[in-house]
């Protein structure tokens, strides 16, 4: 009896005394200042100023020193970056030239993949975030206005470190904007036709677009002259490459990799991301015809300069095949390719811890069931019996 | 008021008894004072609701609606507007004549109360003999608009929040009943205006300091109110992360803001009931009532309106305690709410009235005892609330933070 | 006083406003309610400008739980197809007028789940938008101008004109829903 009473008495205590505290410090609180920042409009600075610098807003792309490598391209987990590119051959037209580098900052995820591997920072978060539309196509970040009027690609002065680049912001800032003013008034006639003019690249005739297999053979000419002498040769070479000097091939810049091609060093001549299938069969060209000894002929007989440009340089070549990359390769390169081929994701489904252990089965284990790699599937299947058997796979 | 009435007829030089036009005038009079009344209520509910969200807004170190008009104070009518061009939705399934007409008992609830509730010493619509207990039970029409609209919604979460909240009305009837019987046994009426006129106008005087049992029966009486006005920490009825909104789930528009007015028009009531039950009402400090009844011309004038801004001055600081209490305490848990009524307010009022029956009796022999223990509470009430402040100042101080009330408006 | 035939670049809106039509639009645009509806991490973004810190309570708005009482539906996050149908029937309950924010990549255009089987691509397949907000997530002060675009928007509405006529009509999913208690 006398602890219940003990224990009611203790809990309308214990009651009136959490009041107690607890009003006195929402009143204290009361009295004080609040800590709201009054966006949009009453806030001593503006709130995109007082974000910290590293903030990932939206993304902006300073097209004066994008060297077209697209890197940040192919980085994206989710295609938010498109880049069209038209080739030149590098004398009446530059090598590459942008008709198209949208970023669709509505699906955009703000990882910040495609901000690393820019070879010149010309891909870069901004601090800004105000971005609402009514329409959703609007949220497409358009850095080539006009794609009459592609931009050539920066080319990269040798050994420079720095790069001239507009202030941060300031060019997805007007492309903000334009979303809110009215729309451009209908063009008059007169801008119309200076639209055209420059369209039409003031007044001359279109340059015709890059033949891969004509460029190849004039390469191939010229690398059989210097086929002695490497650093020419390394020339004509890197002559055939997109020259972003991207890294995207695993040597520093493009004399790296032309300069390993010269000396016999390196074989692939897929490795040219940026140049992609034309850089790929013209490199083999003149590899070819280094090999033969004579330039291929003109429209017959060129048979690795024929496949389309289009052609998705992942699929496997309808070419003449040599014998499989296991059989050619040393250890540690075809541990390389095979760990490349595998889908990277460290699933564990093959039963092997990850896919490094994967890879190390099949090239020093003598792993032989090369069916495993659930997440890559199909394609991985496909390129692990090309590298190791040089087969098609069998059908599941 | 009827008296009123009867005098404006005189003037006019009829007799009211035989006049026949005196029922008329008596419809009209009543009309329009329900006009008057109810349109008090609606707007000081109304900023009510903008004065709480800035409070709330201020508790939680926001700033709180500040851009329609001055400071914000127009959000109330903005609020009001959309919600009358809201569209009136009815669900397909519900009861639809129950659930059109829910919202207005909750206001008839509601609005009676305002008959016997004093404004200053002339200003009462109707001074009853029988004020206490009529406003008790109109309060209780608000249950039954509370069940309507849960039951007539068709849905889990009406019904939910509806039964929540008639157990918990019900049960918090008895403590504040048995906690407003205390001034009505000191004062020895039910009528509003007498319970005032039996305190006075300085602290010592008030029924709140006038025993011990009085000092406990304000604080169960304002917990009790709390829960019938369903105001957080009992704003169970209504718990937006378990019940989506309790009983008023299924209303939109105006419909759905009836509920609101009546919930914000609560906070008046209690605080009005709780000053002039506790608090001396409009009571004048140094002024006594007859000495007041006795006043004419310009000084009646003056001290009418002393007396009302006392009131009011009263009431809205409870209002404001009200809100800052919502804003202090995380809501509690059905069992708790019960236990702390059945448990706590329930015995402890009953034992509160057999002590005050018992300390009349002793006062009634030993005039000073009475004195003493005014004296010593209204210390006790003083320390404590000098206490209160040194607490807050202390927390301020504590935190490094300074006194600031002007800016970031 | 009257703004005559004021365009928005994007979704054209042609409005011409009288007097009594900015009161009451005044009045609408101080006080909107929105609907809680988070779905992923921008729920805790939502969460945040409700904060102390960016405060939407400062234009008029509040959260409400029911969608009777609310006038605007912030879908903040990655809408599943299992819950698509309970956000378009959530849509279907909220009383007239109402509007949508498609806050984030995700309820924009499933974002960066836009390849998976589960995840439906874009609010807009389902309920009209008004207004969508970029970012993954977007920051409190992105959701504030998302309702400040949303205001915009309702300063110019005649209030007695239907908004059917005004918005594009809702989608049809091919499934009836009766909207019940």
């Amino acid at each position: 009896m006398a602890e219940t009473v003990t224990a009611y008495v203790k809990n309308v205590r214990d009651t009136a005394k959490s009041f107690w505290e607890g009003m006195s410090v929402t009143l204290s609180y009361m009295f004080r200042k609040p800590i709201t920042t009054q966006y949009p409009d009453r806030t001593g600075v503006p709130v995109r100023d007082t974000i910290p610098a590293r903030y990932r807003g939206f993304l902006e792309v300073d097209m004066d020193i994008c060297t077209a490598c697209q890197a940040c391209e192919r980085a994206c987990p989710i295609q938010v970056i498109n880049i069209d590119i038209v080739k030149g051959d590098g004398k009446t037209r530059p090598k590459l030239n942008m008709e198209r580098f949208d970023i669709d900052i509505g699906k955009c995820m703000y990882c910040g993949l495609c901000v690393e591997p820019c070879p010149t920072g010309a891909i870069q978060h901004t601090r800004e975030f105000e971005g609402a539309v009514m329409a959703f196509n609007n949220l497409t970040l358009r850095f080539v206005p006009d794609d009459r009027v592609p931009f050539p690609a920066y080319k990269v002065p040798k050994g420079s470190e720095a790069f001239p680049r507009r202030p941060l912001g300031e060019i997805t800032r007007a492309l903000l904007k334009a979303w809110d003013a009215p729309p451009p008034p209908f063009p008059s006639q007169a801008d119309l036709d200076a639209l055209n003019k420059k369209a039409d690249h003031g007044g001359k005739p279109k340059p015709a677009g890059l033949d891969p297999a004509a460029m190849g053979r004039q390469l191939a000419a010229k690398a059989l002259n210097v086929k002695d002498d490497k650093p020419k040769l390394q020339k004509v070479l890197e002559e055939a490459m997109a020259g972003t000097d991207c890294g995207d091939c695993g040597y520093p810049d493009c004399f790296g990799y032309s300069d390993a091609i010269a000396q016999g060093k390196e074989s692939s001549t897929e490795k040219c991301a940026p140049g992609g299938a034309d850089s790929k069969a013209m490199l083999e060209t003149i590899l070819v015809s280094l090999k033969t000894g004579k330039v291929p002929e003109a429209p017959a007989a060129v048979k690795p300069a024929e496949p389309a440009p289009v052609a998705d340089s992942r699929q496997p070549e309808a070419g003449p095949k040599g014998p499989p990359l296991a059989q050619t390769l040393g250890k540690e390169e075809l541990y390389k390719v095979v760990f490349d081929a595998m889908a990277g994701t460290d699933c564990g489904d093959c039963e092997y811890p990850d896919c490094d252990g994967y890879t190390k089965g099949i090239v020093y284990e003598g792993q032989t069931d090369l069916n495993r790699c659930a997440p890559g599937g199909e394609d991985t299947r496909v390129k692990l019996y090309e590298i190791m058997l040089g087969t098609k796979p069998p059908p599941k | 008021m009827q008296s009123f009435l009867d005098n404006l007829i005189r003037n006019a030089g009829h007799d009211p008894s035989t006049w026949p036009w005196t029922q008329f005038v008596y419809l009209a009079g009543m009309g329009a004072i329900a006009f008057v009344v109810i349109n008090f209520a609606a707007i000081t509910a109304g900023i009510f609701s903008w004065a709480e969200r800035r409070v709330a807004a201020r508790i939680q170190s926001r700033v709180g609606p500040n851009r329609v008009g001055p400071g914000g104070f127009l959000q109330w009518i903005a609020d009001a507007v959309k919600l009358l061009l809201k569209e009136d939705l009815v669900p397909d399934e519900a009861d639809q004549f129950l659930f059109r007409i829910a919202p207005y008992f909750m206001m008839v609830g509601f609005a009676c109360v305002f008959v016997c509730l004093p404004f200053s010493h002339r200003l009462i619509v109707a001074d009853m003999n029988i004020g206490i207990f009529f406003i008790i039970a109109v309060t209780a029409l608000i249950v039954v608009g509370i069940i309507m609209s849960g039951w007539s919604s068709n849905s889990k979460w009406s019904l939910f929040g509806a039964i929540r909240s008639a157990a918990q009305i019900i049960s918090y009837e008895i403590p504040a009943g048995m906690a407003l019987m205390i001034p009505v046994m000191l004062a020895g009426t039910l009528s509003t205006q007498g319970i005032i006129r039996a305190q006075g106008g300085w602290p010592w005087q008030w029924f709140l300091f006038d025993n011990p049992a009085a000092f406990a029966a304000f604080f169960i009486y304002f917990i009790s109110a709390l829960a019938e006005g369903n105001r957080t920490p009992f704003d169970l009825p209504e718990a937006e992360s378990e019940l989506v909104s309790g009983y008023n789930t299924e209303y939109s528009g105006m419909r759905f803001s009836y509920f609101f007015l009546v919930e914000w028009g609560n906070m008046w009531i209690m605080s009005a009931l709780a000053t002039t039950m506790f608090l001396g009402g409009w009571q004048l400090p140094g002024l006594t009532p007859e000495r007041f009844d006795a006043l004419t011309g310009g000084s009646a004038v003056v001290a009418e309106l002393a007396s009302l801004a006392l009131f009011a001055g009263k009431t809205l600081f409870f209002v404001f305690v009200v809100m800052w209490l919502r804003w202090t305490l995380p809501r509690i848990r059905v069992d708790q709410m019960m236990n702390m009524c059945w448990k706590y307010l329930v015995p402890i009022s009953f034992a509160g009235v057999l002590f005050v029956a018992v300390w009349m009796l002793v006062v009634h022999a030993v005039p000073a005892l009475g004195i003493a223990m005014r004296v010593l509470l209204t210390a006790a009430g003083a320390f404590g609330v000098g206490a209160f402040v040194v607490r807050t100042l202390k927390n301020i101080r504590d935190t490094g933070d300074k006194f600031d009330f002007t800016s970031n408006w | 006083m009257s703004k005559h035939y004021q365009q928005d670049f994007g979704s054209v809106i042609t409005s011409r406003t009288s007097f009594i039509d900015e009161i009451i639009n005044l009045a609408r645009k101080s006080s909107i309610f929105y609907l809680l509806f988070g779905l992923a991490c921008c729920g805790i973004e939502l969460m945040q400008t409700g904060g102390p810190r960016a405060d939407i309570d400062r234009f008029g708005s509040v959260p409400r739980a029911t969608p009777r009482q609310s006038d605007l539906m912030i879908v903040a996050g990655t809408l599943t197809y299992k819950m698509a149908e309970r956000c378009r029937l959530l849509y279907e309950q909220m009383a007239e007028p109402k509007y949508v924010i498609s806050m984030g990549s995700c309820a924009s255009c499933g974002g960066l789940f836009q390849y998976a089987y589960s995840v439906c691509k874009g609010v807009d397949k389902l309920v009209p938008v008004d207004i969508y907000v970029p970012g993954c997530p977007p920051r409190p002060e992105a959701l504030t101008e998302g309702l400040l675009r949303v205001q915009d928007k309702i300063i110019r509405e005649r209030w007695f004109s239907d908004r059917q006529k005004i918005g594009q009509p809702p989608p049809s999913l091919g499934v009836d829903y009766k909207v019940t208690a």
